[in-house]
This record gives structure tokens, C-alpha cells and sequence, in this order.
């Protein structure tokens, strides 16, 4: 039944179904990408630098000779990997926050709120650029910084959901039934935020991806010569008046996943949350 | 109200200030070794050193010490180069606000106008054109856009240069901000249109204004009339974006090797040159935190019930 409402979802909405399907190409393209690719993307093709895209090599070669079209392919499971494991650190700590704080209120609520503002008084990046002064560069230090920062909004999701869920009567009369704390959180507070934890992580992806790419842009975040779409664009932007395409094409694969997703994203919640159709 | 949250406001910079400092601390490594490029000295210029940076004292001193100067505006000698900190800033901190200034306005004069006629026209196809349109907008992040920008209007053109901050207040100074400016204002037009297309359309159908349409008054009056309060939430949404734009000018500077902030920062992370990062991300959290303090002040004047 749940499968039928999809379905006709898709069908009458066009905008969902192109941009879900760019999604699944996406997925796949991560999860298979090494399969995919026609070479190995950092196998160095002597004397075949700075080729501009042809029947061989689809999307050009760059300086020392790597194909673009199959390091684009592998970089891509770096981008949604990286998104990915945001989300869920994100989603994660900030449920368990949340659901902390607004079940237990008072004082606490109180300040574990306010230590959530001060996670707050960072902007994404620029967590992320802390913890690389700390840890040093690379993909896991970046990700941490991001998803802690992340983390107080799907907090406080969560917790105004679980301030309401917990006047209601059905936990009132859980507790009278003398069930422990934690069964009252889980089974019954936890599934009414679901809808809501949901359209934040859609929202989150979106962001991680784009705050990732720019950190391994910056020379921050996943170093070379692993791919990653992000790094790519900052080595092509030495050479960029010779070699537009090492440029162009990277950015386009950012662009057409974050708008993918961003349409996604935005359908998604128009097919869940009632409130926003108007 | 303000006093409020003028209170709420110091223990936050506090806090940050504290967090940033120690996070900085519990760096695998010593100062020294940056302070010396590694190389082999003997123990007695390592202990000058020491004194030097404050780091034979403890935690508390050393954070007492730094926090004390850097109220009066002293940050510390960077590391690298041996200069204050203050004057590092003082060198890239006006091309990063011009960069943002003119990035902020740039995306007002966009999102004001399409906002009013989106609102106006709801549901029609300009409308949808609109909304379309910032949504791709919202899916470019700034440094494709700036790359994308300078192979078009630089390298295939031939306009505008690529690189650099230009010099004087003339044309070249405009030309080279040009690009800049409009990737910031474009990465920044779409949060701005959409809230205050929704902000208008709530507002327009409001009692008062259904009944300032019915006395006769102009469509151009009526839209006066409901500007103001739908121009609070864009102010909010300003607050809350303040941290995507200097992230965004941190990476439009960095795009367009403009030498602001961004590259002063990433240059520090990767030399270890903490004095310097420790400020900048101070300050970032400061200006960050006191703009959020600001845009509920100034919201709460254009529309009082939003004291509450």
C-alpha cells in the first residue's frame, strides 16, 4: 500500500522522479564507481597530458596524464560517503540530544540547550577548518567538525518534539504504566519525531556535500591523490586557462548532485509534510 | 528584551573564546617546533622561546593573558612571519568586508524586487520562474560558480581579470571585485527572495491590507504598507545567513586570490600557525554570534511583537 503511494508520487510528479532517479544513479555510481570507471584513476598515462575530452578519454586527461571521467566516477562515493556519514553522526547524537534534553527538561533541557548554542556560534565550515588545526587534514576530522555542528538544530527538532510528545496523555499513561524511561523515549516519543528527523537529514545531505567539496577544495579535507571532486577543482584551478575541462567537469558533478538532491529534498517534504502544500 | 540578551551574549563569547583556545592546546605538537621550522637549536633559545609565547605558564595564565590583550585589539605575533596578529587582519580584513558588503547589497538590489513579484504574482509563471531559478542557485555553491565565472568572463571573454584585488578606487578596483561580488550576491539571493516572497504573501492577505486595497489606495502604497512587516523575517534570514557569507567570502577570496581573510586562515591551518587561527576563528565566532544579537534587536523594531 505504502509502495502504491510512492508510485503514483512518481507518476504524478515529474519533478520527483527526475531528480530521485539522478539520486539512484548517484548511489549506484558511488557504490559501484571503481567497477564503472574504464581505467584506474590514478594510473598515469605517460604523454597523454593535458588531452582535451575525446572518444578515449571521455572527459579529458589532466597533468599527469589521469583519466577525468574515471576519477570523477570513484571521487563520487568520496562526496556521498562523506555527506553520508555526516548525516548520520548528525542525526545520530542530535536525536539522542534531543530526545535527553526534552524528556528529562528543566535544568538540564536548560543547559544542554545553551551548550548547543555555543556549537551554534560557528558557521559549518568553519568548525571544520577548527578541527583541522586540530587533527590535521583529512576526510574524518572534517566530517566530525561538520556533523557537531550540525547537530544542535536536529537537537532541537527533536527535543521541541518530544516537549510536546511528553504532555501528551499516551505517555502519561505509559508512565502510569510503569514503563522505564528509556521504552517511553524509544517506542513512543522517538517514532512521532521520525517525519521531522527525516526532512532535517534531507536538508543536512545537502549542505555536508556541498561544505565537504569546499573543504577538500581549500586543501582541507580528502587529500590526493585519492579523488575527490572537491580537490579536483582546486588542482584544476592551477591549470584552468589550459585545461577548462579538469575544471568544468567537477563543478558540474557538484552542481548536479546538490540540485538533485536539493529537488529531492524539497519534493520530499512536500509529499510529507502536509503543511507546506499551498 | 535587549538587556537579555546582551546577558546571554558574553558567556557565549566566552565560552567560544575558551573552546577555540584549549581545542588549539591539545594540538599534537609543540609551538616551538613551527617556531623553528623543525630544525635542531639549542635548548636555551627554545626556552627564550617559551617565554617569548608565554608557553612556560600554565593553561589558565596563558588564556588569562590572551584574552586580557586581545580585548584591547592585541592578538599575539604570528608564528610564520613574526608580525602581531592585529596588523595580519588589519591588511586582509578590508578586502574581506568589501567583499562582503558589496556581495550583501548586490544580493538585496536581486531579492527585494523578484521577492515583491513573486509574492504578487503567486502561482503564475513568473512566479514559478523565480522559484525555479533560486533554486539552481541555491544548488551552485559559491566556488564552482567563481571557477565556472572566471573560465567564462576571463579566460573565453576576456572581461574581467581572474585573479587579484586590484588597485585604487577606479575601474580596476571594480573589476576586480566584480566577479567576487556577484557570486556572493547570487549564492545569497535565494534564501532572500524566497523568505520574503512567503513573508509578503502572508502579509497580503492580512486584514489591513485587504482593507487599505479597499479604501482605493495604490498597488504601489499597498505594497509599502506590507514591506515592513514582511521585511522581518528577511531580516532574520539575514542573521542566520551572516554565517554562509563569510564562509562564502572565506572561499570567494580563496577562488579569486583576492588575499583576505580565507587565505590568511587557510594558510595558517596548514603552517600551524595557531596565534593567527585562534584569532580569526575568534572573531568569526564574535561577529557570527553578535550579528544574531543584532538581527533580533533590529527585528524586534520593525515589528515589536516580535519582543516576545
Amino acid at each position: 500500500m505504502r509502495t502504491a503511494a510512492v508510485l503514483s508520487a512518481l507518476r504524478r510528479d515529474p519533478a520527483l522522479a527526475i531528480s530521485a532517479g539522478l539520486v539512484v544513479i548517484f548511489v549506484i555510481i558511488a557504490v559501484f564507481g571503481p567497477w564503472i570507471a574504464p581505467q584506474d584513476p590514478n594510473q598515469i598515462n605517460p604523454g597523454s597530458n593535458y588531452l582535451p575530452p575525446s572518444g578515449d578519454f571521455w572527459f579529458g586527461t589532466d597533468r599527469s596524464g589521469r583519466d577525468l571521467f574515471s576519477r570523477l566516477i570513484v571521487g563520487t562515493r568520496m562526496a556521498l560517503l562523506g555527506a553520508f556519514a555526516v548525516v548520520v553522526i548528525d542525526v545520530g547524537l542530535g536525536t539522542v540530544y534531543g530526545l535527553i534534553a526534552g524528556y528529562i527538561g528543566g535544568r538540564v533541557d536548560n543547559i544542554m540547550m545553551r551548550i548547543g548554542d555555543i556549537l551554534l556560534s560557528f558557521p559549518a565550515l568553519i568548525m571544520g577548518v577548527l578541527f583541522v588545526a586540530i587533527f590535521g587534514p583529512g576526510l574524518i576530522p572534517v566530517v566530525v567538525g561538520l556533523a557537531l555542528v550540525y547537530m544542535p538544530t536536529a537537537a532541537r527538532v527533536v527535543r521541541s518534539q518530544a516537549r510536546i510528545q511528553t504532555k501528551e496523555q499516551y505517555v502519561e499513561a505509559g508512565r502510569l504504566l510503569g514503563y522505564s524511561p528509556l521504552r517511553i523515549a524509544l517506542r513512543h516519543v522517538l517514532p512521532n519525531c521520525l517525519s521531522q528527523i527525516i526532512v532535517q537529514a534531507s536538508i543536512v545531505l545537502a549542505y555536508a556535500v556541498v561544505d565537504l567539496a569546499a573543504l577538500s577544495f581549500l586543501g582541507l579535507g580528502v587529500q590526493p591523490p585519492t579523488p575527490d571532486w572537491g580537490n579536483m577543482l582546486a588542482e584544476a584551478q592551477k591549470s584552468m586557462l589550459l585545461a577548462p575541462w579538469l575544471a568544468i567537469f567537477p563543478a558540474l558533478a557538484i552542481i548536479i548532485l546538490v540540485l538533485a538532491w536539493n529537488v529531492f529534498g524539497a519534493r520530499l517534504r512536500y509529499h510529507l509534510d502536509p503543511t507546506e502544500r499551498r | 528584551m535587549i538587556a537579555q540578551r546582551l546577558i546571554a551574549f558574553i558567556p557565549i563569547i566566552i565560552a567560544v573564546s575558551i573552546l577555540i583556545f584549549l581545542a588549539l592546546r591539545v594540538v599534537p605538537g609543540d609551538p616551538v617546533t613551527v617556531l623553528t621550522a623543525g630544525s635542531p637549536v639549542p635548548a636555551e633559545v627554545k626556552e627564550q622561546l617559551r617565554r617569548e609565547f608565554d608557553l612556560d605558564k600554565p593553561l589558565t595564565v596563558q588564556f588569562w593573558n590572551w584574552a586580557k590583550n586581545a580585548v584591547q585589539g592585541d592578538f599575539g605575533i604570528s608564528l610564520k612571519t613574526r608580525e602581531p596578529v592585529t596588523e595580519l587582519l588589519g591588511e586582509t580584513l578590508p578586502i574581506t568586508l568589501t567583499i562582503l558588503i558589496g556581495g550583501l547589497i548586490l544580493s538585496m538590489l536581486i531579492s527585494v524586487p523578484l521577492g515583491v513579484i513573486a509574492a504578487l504574482r503567486q502561482g503564475r509563471l513568473s512566479d514559478q520562474l523565480i522559484i525555479g531559478a533560486t533554486l539552481v542557485t541555491l544548488s551552485v555553491p559559491v566556488f564552482t560558480a567563481g571557477i565556472l565565472a572566471i573560465i567564462v568572463f576571463s579566460f573565453w571573454l576576456g572581461w574581467l581579470p581572474p585573479f587579484g584585488r586590484g588597485e585604487g578606487f577606479g575601474w580596476d578596483r571594480v573589476s576586480h571585485l566584480l566577479m567576487p561580488w556577484c557570486v556572493l550576491g547570487l549564492a545569497m539571493t535565494a534564501a532572500q527572495t524566497n523568505t520574503l516572497r512567503a513573508g509578503m504573501i502572508d502579509v497580503l492577505n492580512r486584514e489591513y491590507i485587504l482593507a487599505a486595497e479597499a479604501r482605493g489606495l495604490s498597488p504601489i502604497a499597498v505594497i509599502r504598507h506590507g514591506f515592513r512587516t514582511a521585511m522581518v523575517p528577511v531580516v532574520n534570514i539575514l542573521g542566520v545567513q551572516f554565517g554562509y557569507m563569510i564562509v562564502g567570502t572565506v572561499l570567494v577570496d580563496f577562488v579569486f586570490g583576492m588575499g583576505g581573510i580565507g587565505q590568511l586562515l587557510v594558510d595558517a591551518v596548514n603552517q600551524r600557525d595557531y596565534p593567527v587561527v585562534q584569532a580569526i576563528l575568534v572573531c568569526i565566532a564574535v561577529a557570527f554570534t553578535a550579528t544574531t544579537l543584532l538581527v533580533d534587536i533590529v527585528a524586534s523594531r520593525l515589528d515589536p511583537r516580535y519582543a516576545d
